[in-house]
């Protein structure tokens, strides 16, 4: 009897392990990425990553890692309530995920959420480097890495003072992940030349540059910190931001030189900057048609605490509908609502300049605007009210390659680009150094993320509630009393 | 054929005239409706639903808590039962293969679960009635994604509701056995651990949260669910024939 037992036990076994067996082979072969196929169901066809993404991260070498960081860092999203980060760390996760399969193996996928292990947390934010907002980042085996910072994959709308949340519009994970993965895959990724030589503020400051230097990385670009443009170190794009003293004879040739062979400039001077450094980059950007205007932007604003005669009124609030609509650096901005917040700006103007040139002015004030000249922060007899140009780019037409189009963006203010100002015209400046880096070629990349908001009225409510929890159970119990009963029958 | 018909037509009456099932199916939409109409006041849902489907079907607690324990509840007759009323050695020797016994049960069992999941379907065409703006393709992707979860459920239900007469064992067993092929994989889905690789490969959530409810749908997910559903059903067949092999 029991030899039977025996017997009978091992031929089950035996045919449960080979049944078993089988089945973990065939899952085996068909988990590895390059026997899997992938569907994309949904209504926009955007579920998943690109052709172009899951290309370009299959040309990565083997052992490039995706670590993303999904923890609600910035408050302010948060107020009113959470629309923003469960619907985003979703649709990164989505994404992510989908990416890591279609790269055929080449990316390993590491995902921390808010419930990870500290000790994981450490480990990996040491390890990258990670920086505060930043919430995602490849990194190649070589030592090739792009981070990439919320703001930068996401919009949304701000929160608003009658107490709605701040909502998630468009997002552009796809487009930053493709044009990550082919720099990353070419090695080839642009270096900034950050001029230091001139009285600008410090780069390793957290009230200084610093704040700006991680952008400028987060958005691809490598910095360097140069002392002028003579330098003799190599980049690609020239940031020169507060420049307080005139360059000398060498530099200023290097600029002009750098200017005249159309490479790309990003230049942000203030309200203080001195009479000799204004004229030297108004003579150097002359064939721009860039100009530096005189004056401190004031814009009055009684109802939000900014009434004429105080400082308050230096503190610009840029609506969406300020920004220009038609170039590439604010498009978004403007299609997507979002207001930037600017302080202590110079005028600029759009004057003189050849016809090679196309220039656009990306922020004006409102017509209320006057620039004043004696400090008083009210308007004075000689001080119009008027729409001025804070920011402004002027590109070449004819040239093709974004490198030598002359694309040129400069900003009427240095204090907005420092330390805790810079999270008020961050979108402004990370669109600028993405068209500064020619990363416009493919259109920005946003996908809409359609929100099909719910309005009920109450009774409708409370309908739908009946009929989900009292109608359809009780009709359910209703039949089973009904069966119950027939059987008894 | 014509046998296996006969039982599979058997087997969805005697579910469909079993009070048991209704109740089961009562509570279940009772359970999903209440779920259904907190989430329905809830702020993120308002603002979008559009997230809804993912928590239906995919995020939601209530379906992770739910879903592993209800299969074995309905299957848990189809097998113990017999065994019970000592009805089972006569199916077995009667002129139909044992595999179409099992097969049939397992169908019978797939068809009457299709009607617990309609129910949540149904709620989502109540909600559209009363002219919420719903993304279809989203809604019945994870449809399709908690069928495929359920096609295994039932699998594991039926596996453990054949070893024996006891109805407790046959529904304790399989939800047990459905939680752990649940959370086993999430535990070990994590960075570091040596069986992280093989972890995420059966990760079901993650399939869901990551596939179906956001509609992608990938090969692998795809035949995994019928695949393990099939090893569960060969199981049930070995556990009911083994003990001829031996004279």
């Amino acid at each position: 009897m029991n030899a039977r037992r025996f017997r009978l036990g091992m031929l089950t076994l035996l045919a449960a392990g080979a049944g078993i067996a089988v089945v973990v082979t065939l899952l085996s072969v068909l988990v590895r990425p390059e026997a899997r196929l992938r569907w994309d169901l949904s209504s926009g066809g955007q579920a998943g990553v690109s052709e172009r993404t899951a290309e370009a991260l299959a040309n990565l070498p083997e052992g490039t890692r995706a670590v993303a960081f999904l923890r609600p860092e910035d408050q302010r999203l948060r107020i009113n309530g959470n629309l923003v980060y469960p619907r985003a760390f979703a649709r990164l996760r989505a994404l992510l995920e989908d990416a890591r399969i279609r790269a055929r193996g080449k990316l390993e996928l590491v995902v921390l959420e808010e419930f990870s292990s500290p000790v994981d947390w450490t480990r990996w934010e040491d390890e990258l480097e990670r920086e505060p907002l930043e919430v995602l980042i490849l990194d190649v085996p070589d030592g090739g890495r792009r981070k990439f910072i919320f703001n930068e994959l996401f919009l949304a709308t701000d929160p608003t003072p009658d107490g709605r949340p701040a909502r998630l519009t468009q997002e552009r994970v796809d487009s930053a992940l493709g044009d990550a993965a082919v720099r990353l895959a070419s090695g080839e990724a642009l270096q900034a030349g950050i001029v230091s030589g001139y009285g600008q503020p410090r780069l390793d400051a957290d009230r200084g540059l610093r704040p700006l230097v991680q952008l400028i990385r987060s958005e691809g670009l490598d910095t360097i910190e140069v002392s002028g443009p003579a330098s003799e170190e190599e980049f690609d794009v020239l940031v020169v931001i507060g420049q307080t003293a005139p360059f000398q004879a060498s530099d200023l040739e290097a600029a002009r030189n750098w200017i005249h062979a159309g490479r790309p400039v990003l230049l942000a001077l203030g309200p203080t900057a001195p009479v000799e450094v204004l004229q030297q980059w108004n003579e150097l950007l002359g064939e721009t048609g860039l100009q530096f205007g005189s004056g401190l932007v004031c814009e009055a604003r009684p109802r939000a605490g900014a009434p004429p005669g105080t400082s308050a009124v230096a503190t610009l609030d840029i609506a969406s509908g300020q920004l220009s609509g038609q170039h590439p650096v604010t498009q978004v901005l403007a299609d997507s609502g979002r207001a930037q917040g600017l302080l202590a700006a110079r005028p600029l103007r759009l004057e003189g300049g050849s016809n090679a040139y196309l220039r656009t002015p990306l922020m004006l004030t409102t017509g209320d605007a006057w620039a004043d000249l004696d400090r008083d922060y009210a308007p004075g007899p000689g001080e119009l009210r008027q729409s001025f140009p804070l920011a402004a780019a002027a590109e070449r037409w004819e040239a093709q390659e974004p490198s030598v189009a002359g694309r040129t963006v400069v900003l009427g203010s240095v204090i907005s680009l420092t330390g805790p100002r810079l999270p008020f015209v961050q979108e402004f400046t990370s669109g600028a150094l993405r068209w500064l880096a020619g990363q416009d070629a493919a259109p920005s990349g946003l996908v809409s993320l359609t929100s099909l908001p719910l309005r009920l009225e109450r009774t409708d409510q409370v309908r739908i509630t009946n009929i989900l929890t009292l109608g359809i159970p009780g009709l359910t119990l209703l039949v089973a009393l009904l069966v119950y009963w027939r059987r008894r029958r | 054929m014509r046998a296996f018909r006969a039982l599979l037509i058997r087997e969805v009456w005697s579910l469909s005239v079993s009070p048991f099932s209704y109740v089961l199916l009562g509570f279940w939409f009772l359970l999903n409706g209440i779920f259904f109409a907190y989430l329905l006041a809830s702020e993120p849902i308002r603002a979008d639903v559009d997230v809804l489907p993912q928590y239906m079907f995919g995020s939601g607690v209530l379906v992770w808590l739910l879903l592993p324990a209800f299969p074995p509840l309905l299957t848990l007759r189809l097998f113990a039962e017999e065994h019970r009323l000592g009805t089972l050695e006569p199916l077995l020797t009667a002129p139909i293969r044992d595999i179409e016994v099992v097969l049939a049960k397992y169908l019978a069992a797939c068809v009457f679960f299709l009607v617990f999941w309609a129910g949540v379907l149904l709620q989502f065409v109540v909600l559209g009635s009363f002219g919420a703006n719903l993304d279809w393709n989203l809604v019945l992707s994870g449809f399709y994604g908690a069928l495929m979860i359920s096609l295994l459920f039932l699998a594991t239900g039926l596996w453990a509701s054949a070893w024996g007469g006891n109805l407790l064992f046959a529904a304790a067993g399989g939800a047990a056995l459905n939680f752990l092929l649940l959370f086993l994989p999430v535990l070990f889905d994590q960075q570091g651990n040596p069986l992280q690789g093989i972890a995420h490969a059966m990760n079901i959530p993650d399939m869901v949260d990551r596939g179906f409810t956001v509609g992608l749908i990938d090969s692998y997910a795809l035949l995994y669910f019928p695949l393990l559903a099939g090893l569960f059903l060969f199981l049930t067949w070995v556990r009911l024939v083994s003990r001829r092999w031996v004279p």
